[in-house]
């Protein structure tokens, strides 16, 4: 053998040995998932119940995106849809070979967009935002998980609340099946399903749109109450008590062993029925005074009336415009209608900690001051600071003259103060030896049909994270709140118009004024950009030119 | 110690001629102009976010590592100061990757000129500091695998020029060998090999703020291999 075929060869094998020492580096990297989240929300650390999700599956997941990619006009957007898709990838890198991602967009292919339809994703519609037309944009955001046999579908699917969405679904996906609620009421039970002919809901189930918006990640149990028979409480992950309305004793006692045993029930609690047309009131007798009383709980008969409240139409009245007399609606704060948002939910907990706002209809405050020494209790929702209690016979009519009524005698009535309207108590319940958890909610219209018809209505958010929290899911509900906070850059427009005095009656000021915001908004980010660009080039090159010049004067002063 | 002084005979010898500040100040305008002026990302985008900056990194420096590398070996080979270097104290590898660190620096110098990117954008906003320290920290590692690349091309030939368009197709090829994967009847391991080996898709997730040990094992790896190819190279008079 020659000597440079000995190099070559040598060479050859040196190469050889350091790129598979290389190779089996990066192969034993890649096996364990180390990876250090540096944002300061932590926004894309899965968290372990994910994780160990995904380390149980055994079979390829599928996940299939449907995302339109062209959303010009809704710039807005793109930060969460960016997110989302950063979570996607994180999720992917963590299922390894298990996990394959395919985006596909509804609105630029036709397989695609039948199939979003078949799975049952829609699109969502945004106003266009062109000067002068009514265009409207379409938005497809939503997920489908495939594994094995069956399929999991999130029709809009939001950032925020993506992990928990996906892991909820995965859960469902591997385990096969979904946990078990019950829920316990005097409501009648639905008919039986005849083939083919549409089922009537009876009038009287006025939480069949909880058990929907339940129905989506559990199986919902009925509990009624009316019925004689013994009530079936196996399997269930929690147990929401609706409405109680004399309480048959056996049940209640069925009730205390079910948190004696370590579980979880949900009181929604009311002292009257008010009949949402008429506003009647029918008086309620619970039958679970005395033992809430035990226990330490005493939920007042009185209603709770809030300055922080929901806003009606209470009336219209008759106005005189150019084109004649026109009759416009008269919107009113409704005190009973507490609107509970900001320091009025519990930021510590994690049932209220991602919630925007709950709203509440006759409420009722909740007193746990006289709690027994093995339970704890935590205000989850409260009123306002500046709330009263009116007697519960009050005039509940939604008109003008009684909407001052009430005004004049809450402030009447004494100091103004906050009130709890739904607390947590949790700990040891009877003689068992499990930690227990009862959650008081001092009103039971907050889930009424009427409220939760609207699938954006905040209630919803709310109902779930309850059940959640409460079938022990309570890892998965710290995601929800993930990718919330925006950081937008300081607004150079609005800036200009506040130090100019801000908007006036005058439309065409108004008018010159954005103008000339927009403008100098415009100056201002190019003024920015320049300096980006030139300011470290021309640094750089005046610290080179310092050096030659330096190094010249150096060269001039040895010669 | 013996690396050190290799390092920093090789930075300072950078800033001695004109092209090391040419090519870092030509660095940091680029990286500013493709984030503020392109497409008006960022000021459209609204948010106190570095991300758009960062992602033009991979195909900046598939053009600017090789401006840097280009003359590391290149020149010396072609002005035959390389048997003087062969002559002093140091073994080959140490003056390898000597000079790698140095053209290191270099580039850390040019990075660190667009610091004013993340001071102007937490001016405006309340910048997250941890994406931006991770995609930093990215950037520095694909950019040394880039440049250890480049520093080996540079030694296969005695014109700049030529080592200079060889790295910046190598690097191109480095970072768009990913579109591979997207191609129709590619096989599964080629594509996902071709994922592995890009090193864009590396340097995704710290461009995002999540530095992942795997893809900074991934631009050491590509470190070592092509500073003991750079070795053998110059170790093997005959390649020259």
């Amino acid at each position: 053998m020659t000597h440079s075929a000995q190099t070559l060869r040598g060479f050859a094998l040196k190469m050889l040995l350091s790129t598979v020492l290389v190779v089996v580096l990066v192969a034993l990297l890649n096996t364990f998932y180390v990876r250090y989240d540096l944002t300061a929300a932590k926004q894309y650390s899965l968290s372990s119940s994910t994780q160990s999700l995904i380390a149980r599956l055994d079979d390829r997941l599928q996940v299939k995106l449907y995302f339109n990619q062209d959303i010009r006009g809704h710039e807005y957007l793109l930060p969460e849809r960016l997110l989302l898709l950063d979570l996607l990838s994180e999720i992917e890198h963590l299922g390894g070979d298990l996990i394959s991602v395919e985006t596909v967009d509804p609105t630029a292919d036709l397989v695609a967009s039948r199939d979003a339809e078949h799975v049952g994703i829609t699109a969502v519609q945004l106003e266009g935002q062109d000067v002068g037309s009514l265009s409207i944009d379409l938005l497809y955001q939503g997920l489908e998980l495939r594994y094995q046999d069956s399929s999991e579908v999130i029709p809009f699917v939001r950032a925020d609340e993506f992990e928990f969405a996906f892991s909820v679904r995965l859960s469902a996906l591997i385990a096969g099946e979904k946990p078990t609620v019950g829920l316990m009421s005097n409501e009648s039970l639905l008919p039986p399903q005849m083939p083919g002919i549409p089922r009537q809901i009876p009038e009287d189930r006025v939480f069949e749109q909880l058990r929907n918006a339940l129905g989506e990640r559990y199986t919902v149990r009925d509990l009624s109450t009316t019925q004689q028979a013994e009530l079936d409480f196996d399997g269930l992950s929690a147990l929401i008590v609706a409405r109680p309305h004399q309480f048959p004793a056996k049940y209640l006692e069925s009730i205390k062993d079910f948190l004696a045993a370590g579980n979880s029930v949900l009181l929604l609690y009311d002292s009257e029925f008010v009949e949402p047309n008429s506003l009647q009131q029918v008086a309620v007798v619970t039958g679970l005074e005395s033992w809430l009383n035990e226990i330490g709980v005493n939920v007042s008969k009185r209603l709770v009336y809030d300055t922080r409240s929901i806003t009606i139409q209470a009336g219209s009245q008759q106005i005189e415009t150019p084109s004649g007399m026109q009759t416009v609606p008269l919107q009113a704060p409704y005190g009973f209608g507490v609107f509970a948002e900001n320091d009025s939910l519990n930021t510590e907990h994690q049932i209220t900690t991602g919630l925007g706002s709950v709203a509440f209809f006759w409420a009722h405050a909740i007193d746990t001051t006289a709690l027994s020494n093995k339970l704890r209790a935590t205000d989850l929702v409260t009123s306002s600071d500046q709330a009263w209690l009116l007697p519960a016979d009050s005039q509940l009519a939604m008109s003008t003259s009684n909407i001052r009524e009430l005004q004049i005698k809450a402030f009447a009535s004494g100091e103004p103060q906050r009130y709890p309207l739904v607390s947590l108590v949790s700990g040891l319940f009877g003689d068992g030896d499990e930690t227990g958890r009862l959650v008081v909610c001092g009103d039971s219209d907050l889930f009424h049909n009427l409220t939760l018809q609207s699938p954006e209505n905040p209630n919803r958010e709310f109902a779930s994270n309850l059940i959640d929290w409460l079938s022990n899911d309570s890892d998965l509900i710290t995601l929800r709140s993930r990718g919330r906070r925006h950081r937008p850059l300081h607004d150079f427009a609005a800036a200009y118009i506040d130090s100019h005095g801000g908007f006036t009656d005058d439309e065409n000021e108004n008018r010159q004024l954005s103008k000339d915001a927009v403008a100098k908004a415009h100056r201002q980010q190019r003024l920015i950009s320049a300096a980006n660009i030139f300011m470290p080039m021309l640094l750089m090159l005046g610290a080179g030119a310092r050096h030659f010049i330096a190094r010249k004067r150096k060269a001039r002063l040895v010669k | 110690m013996r690396l050190l002084v290799i390092a920093r005979r090789e930075f300072f010898a950078y800033f001695e001629s004109i092209i090391g500040y040419v090519v870092v100040a030509l660095f940091s305008a680029l990286a500013a102009a493709l984030f503020f002026l392109v497409g008006d990302v960022f000021f459209s985008y609204n948010q106190a976010s570095l991300r758009h900056f960062f992602a033009n990194m991979p195909m900046l420096i598939a053009v600017i590592a090789p401006a840097i590398a280009m003359r590391v070996w290149a020149e010396e080979l072609r002005s035959g100061t390389v048997e003087r270097l062969m002559t002093l104290p140091f073994s080959i590898g140490q003056l390898v990757v000597g000079k790698f660190l140095g053209v290191w620096a270099v580039f850390a110098v040019a990075l660190g000129c667009t610091l004013l990117a993340p001071i102007t954008v937490e001016m405006l906003g309340d910048l997250d500091w941890g994406p931006v320290i991770a995609a930093y920290v990215g950037t520095l590692f694909m950019a040394g695998a880039g440049l250890a690349i480049c520093c080996f091309l540079s030694a296969t030939t005695t014109n700049q020029i030529v080592a200079w368009m060889f790295g910046a197709c190598v690097l191109l090829v480095f970072n768009l060998i990913h579109l591979l994967a997207t191609a129709v009847f590619v096989p599964r391991w080629l594509a996902e090999l071709s994922l592995n080996l890009d090193m864009s898709q590396h340097f995704n997730a710290m461009s995002r703020g999540v530095i992942d040990l795997s893809s900074i094992g991934f631009y050491i790896g590509v470190m070592v291999v092509a500073l003991v190819a750079n070795t053998l190279v110059l170790s093997s008079g005959r390649f020259r």
